[in-house]
C-alpha cells in the first residue's frame, strides 16, 4: 500500500516481460503479410509447416492496399519477409517502387513471363476471374444478367453486392473497364451502381455469404467465391459475364520477397513451396483457383480457363492507372 | 505539498507526449497538397459530414432518452429490484458495440436466425418475412445507443440519488406540485450530467469504427480507414481526419465545461431517504420496459454468442476447423489482450499521476493550459492515434515499431486523458491539510506522497485503472493498425472473423472478451456501493471532512468516474 508506485512499476515490468516471452517471434520465424483470407491461406501454411518444420510462419492479414501501404511505410525498417497478395496491379506497383528483391529461383523462372517480374522479384501463384453469382432461390436462370452493366438496371435495386474501393480485385476490374470503355462510361457505370443501391462490402466473403443467405440476389465476385458457396451447399449459380466484349477479366494472386527481409532463404523456400505441385494443388482444391504452374489439375467441377473468352489485356503494365481510377471511382461515389 | 520542479517537468513531458499524435495529424493535414483537399472536398466530404452528424445525433438522442428514463425509474420510483437494476443497467459498458452489432446482424438480417426460425415453423420460403433493415442509420444508432447509454445513465442516477432530493423536497414544501418540482428543480439540477453524458455519447459515436463498419454505415472513421486501407497516399486520410477532429472538438469542449460545472453542482449528502414516487398501475409496464432494455442490451447478444459458440463447437464446419487450428488460439488471444490492456492501463495510470498531482496541488493558469493540452488528444479516435503512431514510430523509433510495446504505448496514449481525469478525482480525496501537516513535521515530498497521498487516493486510482483496463480490452482500431505480426487481440480476432463471415469463430472470442470486461466492472460497482456507504457514514460523524473540498466525494465515486470515462470500439 505504501509503495504503490513501485508496485505499479514492478507490475508493468513483469507484464512486459511475460508479454514479450509470450509473443516475441522466434528467430527462425518467417513473417508473411497476406491479403488472402485466413481460412483460404491457413491450410497452405499448415502444409508448408509439415514439409518444413524448421520454419515457423507468422501471418499478418490485411487488405491489399493496407499491406502495400504498410510495406512502403516500413521500407526503411522492414518487418515482413514475404508478401502474398491478390492483385497484380498493386504487386507491379510495389515492384516499381523497389519493394521486392530479385529471386533467382528456377521454380519462379518457370512461371509464364507475363505472370512474373523478369528478375523473379514477384511471381503469380494462381489466377482467378471476375464473375457474377446469384441466389437460385430468388433469381431464375433466364433473368440473370449477362453483362456487369446490367447491375445498374433498376430491376436489381438494392439487390446487388460488391466489394468496395479497398478491394484490389474490384479496382483492377475498373482499371480494365476504363481501358476498354473510357473514363466517361466507366464513371457513369460506377455512379449507376451507387444509385442502384448496390451494397458495398470490405471483402468478397461477405458478398458471397449475403448472396448465399438470400440477403442479396446478385454478387459481383471472383469466380472461386461461387464455388466456395456451392461447396457449402448454398443455393447459388454463376454467370461468366461480358463474353462478347471485353471478355472475362483475369487477375492473379502473387508472392514476392520483401527488400531487406531478414529471412531470405526461408522466404525462397516458402515461395518455392507455394509454386510446388503440392502448394498449387491446395489452392486449386481448397479454393477452386487456377494454378499458375502447368500440369496441376483444376478442382473437379471448375470450368477450365480456356472455355471462355478472356479480356485481351495485360494488367502488369497498367499499375500507374490505379490512382486515377480510384480517384474516379471515389468521385463517382464508390465507398 | 507544493509540487517540486521534477514533478512539473514530468507533467510537461507527459502532456507533450499525449499531444504528439494530434500535432502530427494536424501537421500532415496542413501539409497535404491542395489537390488532396480538393478531391476529398468534392467527392466525399458533404456525404460523410451528413452521415456522421446524423449518426452521432441519433445515437445521442436515443442514449439520452434511455439513460435519463432508466435513471429516473430506478432512482426515483418504487420500481421493484432497484439494487439489481442499478448495476445491471450499467453493465452494457462491458459490451463492445461492435459485438452487439454482430449479434443483431446475425439475428435480423435476411436469411438470419430469426428468418430461418420463421421459415422452419411456417414453411415459408426465403424472403417472405419482412426484414428489419439493420444496415441503416436507425439500426446503427440503436445498436450503439444500447451499449453506450450508461454514459448518461450513470451520472444522471448519481445526481438523482444525491443532493437534488433535498432541494426537491424544499420546493414541494414551498408549494410546488410533483411535476412542477421535477421541471423547475430536478431537471435543471440533472441537466449538466444529462448533457455531459450525452456529449460523451456523441464523442463515442464520432470515434466508433467497428459498429458502423459492420453495419455498413458510412462515417468519417470508416472513410478514413478505407482511404488508409485502399491506397498508399495518406494525404486524403489526413484531410478527412482533420475534419473529424474539428467535428469532435466542440463536443469535448462542451463536455469539459459541463464536467467542471457538474462537479460543483453535484454536491451534498442525503440525510434521509425520501419516499419513492409510486408508479401505481404503471409499475408492471415500467418493469417490463426496463427488463426489455436490459435484455436488448445484454441478454440477446450474450445468448446469440453462446448459441454460436456451442454450434461451432458441437458441429464444426470445415472453416471452423481451419480457424480454430489449435483450439487454444482463443485463450492465447485472450492472454494477449489481458496482458496488453494491463500494461497499457498501468502505463496510462502511472503517467497520468504527474499532471493529476499538478492539477490538484498547484492549480493555476499554466496548469489549466497543460491539462487542456493533455486532454486534447481526446478528440482523436483510436484509428487516428494508430495512424499517427505508425508514421511517428517508423520515422523516430523504428526499433519499437512492429512490436507489442508500440501497441501498448498507443493504447496508453489513448487512455491518458481518461486516466488524468480519474487520477485527479482520486487525488482530490487526499486532503492537502494532511500533506501540509506532514510537511511541517519535516517529511520529504516523496515520503509525503507515499505515506499520505497515495494511501488515501489508492482506491480511486485502482478504480481508474480498472476503467482504463476495460477500455483497453475493447479497443479495436488501434489494435488493427498497430498489432505486430502474430500478436492478435480478442477484438482483432472478432473483427477478422466477422469480416470473413466466420461468425461461429467470432463468438467464443467475443464471449471471452465480455467476461474480461464484465468482471472489472462488477468489481467496480460492488466497490462503489461499499465506498459510498462508507463515505456517507463518515460524513455524518465528521462533518468537517467535507469542508476543504466539497466536490471531493462526488468526483471520486466510481460512478462519477464511469461518467468521465471514455471507451470506444
Amino acid at each position: 500500500m505504501k509503495h504503490i508506485a513501485l508496485s505499479l512499476a514492478t507490475a508493468a515490468v513483469v507484464l512486459f516481460s511475460t508479454t514479450a516471452c509470450a509473443s516475441a517471434p522466434a528467430r527462425s520465424t518467417l513473417v508473411v503479410y497476406t491479403s488472402r483470407s485466413e481460412s483460404l491461406f491457413k491450410p497452405v501454411v499448415d502444409a508448408f509447416h509439415k514439409t518444413h518444420p524448421e520454419i515457423e510462419v507468422t501471418l499478418l492479414s490485411g487488405t491489399n492496399g493496407q499491406l502495400a501501404a504498410r510495406l512502403l511505410e516500413e521500407a526503411s525498417n522492414p518487418q515482413a519477409d514475404v508478401l502474398v497478395n491478390s492483385d497484380l496491379l498493386i504487386m507491379a506497383d510495389l515492384a516499381s517502387k523497389g519493394a521486392f528483391q530479385p529471386n533467382a529461383s528456377p521454380v519462379v523462372a518457370s512461371v509464364p513471363a507475363v505472370y512474373r517480374a523478369a528478375d523473379g522479384a514477384w511471381t503469380a501463384l494462381t489466377l482467378r476471374m471476375r464473375v457474377l453469382m446469384y441466389n437460385t432461390d430468388l433469381v431464375k436462370p433466364e433473368e440473370v444478367p449477362q453483362s456487369v452493366f446490367e447491375l445498374t438496371d433498376p430491376k436489381w435495386k438494392n439487390q446487388v453486392g460488391s466489394a468496395d474501393s479497398t478491394n484490389g480485385a474490384l479496382m483492377a476490374n475498373l482499371v480494365v473497364m476504363r481501358k476498354f470503355f473510357g473514363e466517361e462510361k466507366t464513371a457513369a457505370f460506377v455512379r449507376g451502381l451507387v444509385a442502384n443501391g448496390v451494397k458495398f462490402f470490405g471483402g468478397h466473403t461477405e458478398v458471397r455469404k449475403a448472396v448465399g443467405a438470400g440477403e442479396l440476389k446478385l454478387g459481383w465476385v471472383n469466380h472461386y467465391y461461387y464455388y466456395l458457396s456451392k461447396a457449402e451447399g448454398a443455393p447459388v449459380g454463376i454467370v461468366f459475364p461480358d463474353q462478347d466484349s471485353p471478355g472475362l477479366i483475369v487477375n492473379s494472386t502473387n508472392a514476392g520477397i520483401i527488400t531487406g527481409a531478414k529471412h531470405v532463404q526461408a522466404a525462397q523456400t516458402f515461395i518455392n513451396f507455394l509454386l510446388s505441385s503440392e502448394g498449387q494443388r491446395i489452392f486449386a482444391e481448397a479454393n477452386f483457383e487456377y494454378p499458375i504452374v502447368a500440369g496441376v489439375p483444376i478442382a473437379a467441377g471448375v470450368q477450365p480457363l480456356d472455355a471462355f473468352k478472356r479480356a485481351d489485356i495485360s494488367l502488369r503494365s497498367m499499375y500507374d492507372e490505379l490512382a486515377p481510377v480510384r480517384a474516379m471511382a471515389q468521385q463517382a461515389g464508390l465507398p | 505539498m507544493l509540487p517540486g520542479r521534477f514533478l512539473k517537468a514530468l507533467a510537461v513531458v507527459v502532456v507533450m507526449i499525449a499531444a504528439a499524435p494530434l500535432c502530427y495529424i494536424l501537421l500532415r493535414a496542413v501539409q497535404a497538397p491542395a489537390a488532396a483537399w480538393f478531391g476529398v472536398w468534392n467527392s466525399q466530404l458533404p456525404r460523410l459530414f451528413a452521415g456522421s452528424v446524423r449518426y452521432a445525433a441519433a445515437t445521442m438522442g436515443i442514449a439520452a432518452l434511455l439513460g435519463f428514463g432508466l435513471a429516473w425509474l430506478v432512482e426515483r420510483t418504487d420500481l421493484p429490484g432497484q439494487r439489481t437494476w442499478r448495476w445491471l443497467l450499467a453493465m452494457p459498458l462491458a459490451m463492445p458495440a461492435y459485438v452487439s452489432a454482430l449479434c443483431y446482424i446475425l439475428l435480423l438480417r435476411r436469411g438470419g436466425i430469426t428468418e430461418r426460425a420463421y421459415m422452419a415453423v411456417t414453411g415459408a420460403p426465403l424472403g417472405v418475412l419482412p426484414a428489419a433493415d439493420i444496415y441503416s442509420l436507425g439500426g446503427a444508432a440503436l445498436v450503439t445507443a444500447l451499449c453506450v447509454y450508461p454514459y448518461v445513465f450513470l451520472p444522471v442516477s448519481a445526481a438523482l440519488r444525491g443532493g437534488s432530493r433535498t432541494l426537491e423536497e424544499a420546493a414541494r414544501m414551498l408549494g410546488c406540485g410533483g411535476a412542477g418540482a421535477f421541471v423547475r428543480v430536478t431537471l435543471p439540477l440533472v441537466a449538466p450530467m444529462l448533457l455531459g453524458g450525452t456529449l460523451l455519447v456523441g464523442m463515442y459515436a464520432l470515434s466508433d469504427f467497428g459498429t458502423v463498419s459492420m453495419l455498413r454505415y458510412r462515417t468519417f472513421t470508416v472513410a478514413i480507414y478505407n482511404q488508409f486501407a485502399g491506397q498508399v497516399d495518406r494525404s486524403a486520410a489526413a484531410v478527412l481526419s482533420l475534419v473529424l477532429i474539428a467535428l469532435t472538438a466542440p463536443l469535448l469542449a462542451g463536455e469539459s465545461l459541463l464536467a467542471r460545472r457538474g462537479r460543483r453542482l453535484s454536491v451534498g449528502a442525503v440525510d434521509h431517504e425520501p419516499a419513492p414516487i409510486p408508479l401505481g398501475r404503471g409499475r408492471a409496464p415500467a418493469t417490463a420496459m426496463v427488463a426489455f432494455v436490459a435484455a436488448a442490451a445484454l441478454g440477446v447478444p450474450t445468448t446469440v454468442l453462446a448459441g454460436l459458440s456451442i454450434s461451432g463447437w458441437l458441429a464444426p464446419t470445415q472453416v471452423d476447423q481451419i480457424w480454430s487450428v489449435g483450439s487454444d488460439a482463443t485463450w492465447r488471444h485472450g492472454l494477449n489482450s489481458v496482458l496488453l490492456a494491463a500494461a497499457a492501463a498501468t502505463m496510462a495510470t502511472a503517467a497520468a499521476l504527474a499532471p493529476a498531482l499538478l492539477a490538484t496541488r498547484a492549480p493555476g493558469r499554466i496548469t489549466t493550459l497543460l491539462l487542456a493540452i493533455g486532454r486534447s488528444s481526446n478528440v482523436l479516435p483510436g484509428m487516428l492515434i494508430g495512424l499517427a503512431l505508425i508514421l511517428l514510430f517508423n520515422r523516430m523509433l523504428p526499433l519499437l515499431y512492429g512490436t507489442w510495446a508500440a501497441l501498448a504505448i498507443g493504447l496508453a496514449l489513448r487512455l491518458l486523458p481518461q486516466s488524468m481525469t480519474t487520477n485527479e478525482g482520486a487525488l482530490r480525496a487526499a486532503s492537502p491539510l494532511l500533506e501540509q501537516a506532514a510537511c511541517a513535521l519535516g517529511a520529504r515530498r516523496l515520503q509525503i506522497f507515499q505515506r499520505i497521498t497515495l494511501p488515501v487516493a489508492r482506491r480511486g486510482i485502482m478504480a481508474g485503472w480498472l476503467l482504463a483496463f476495460v477500455a483497453a480490452m475493447k479497443e479495436l482500431p488501434l489494435a488493427v493498425l498497430l498489432r505486430p505480426p502474430g500478436f492478435d487481440t480478442l477484438p482483432v480476432r472478432i473483427w477478422a472473423a466477422a469480416s470473413e463471415s466466420v461468425y461461429t469463430q467470432a463468438a467464443p472470442a467475443a464471449l471471452l472478451l465480455l467476461a474480461c470486461t464484465a468482471i472489472p466492472l462488477v468489481l467496480l460497482t460492488a466497490d462503489g456501493d461499499r465506498s459510498s456507504i462508507h463515505n456517507q457514514h463518515n460524513r455524518h460523524n465528521r462533518p468537517h471532512a467535507t469542508l476543504e473540498n466539497p466536490a471531493t466525494h462526488a468526483a471520486t465515486t466510481p460512478t462519477q468516474m464511469a461518467h468521465r470515462r471514455r471507451t470506444r470500439s
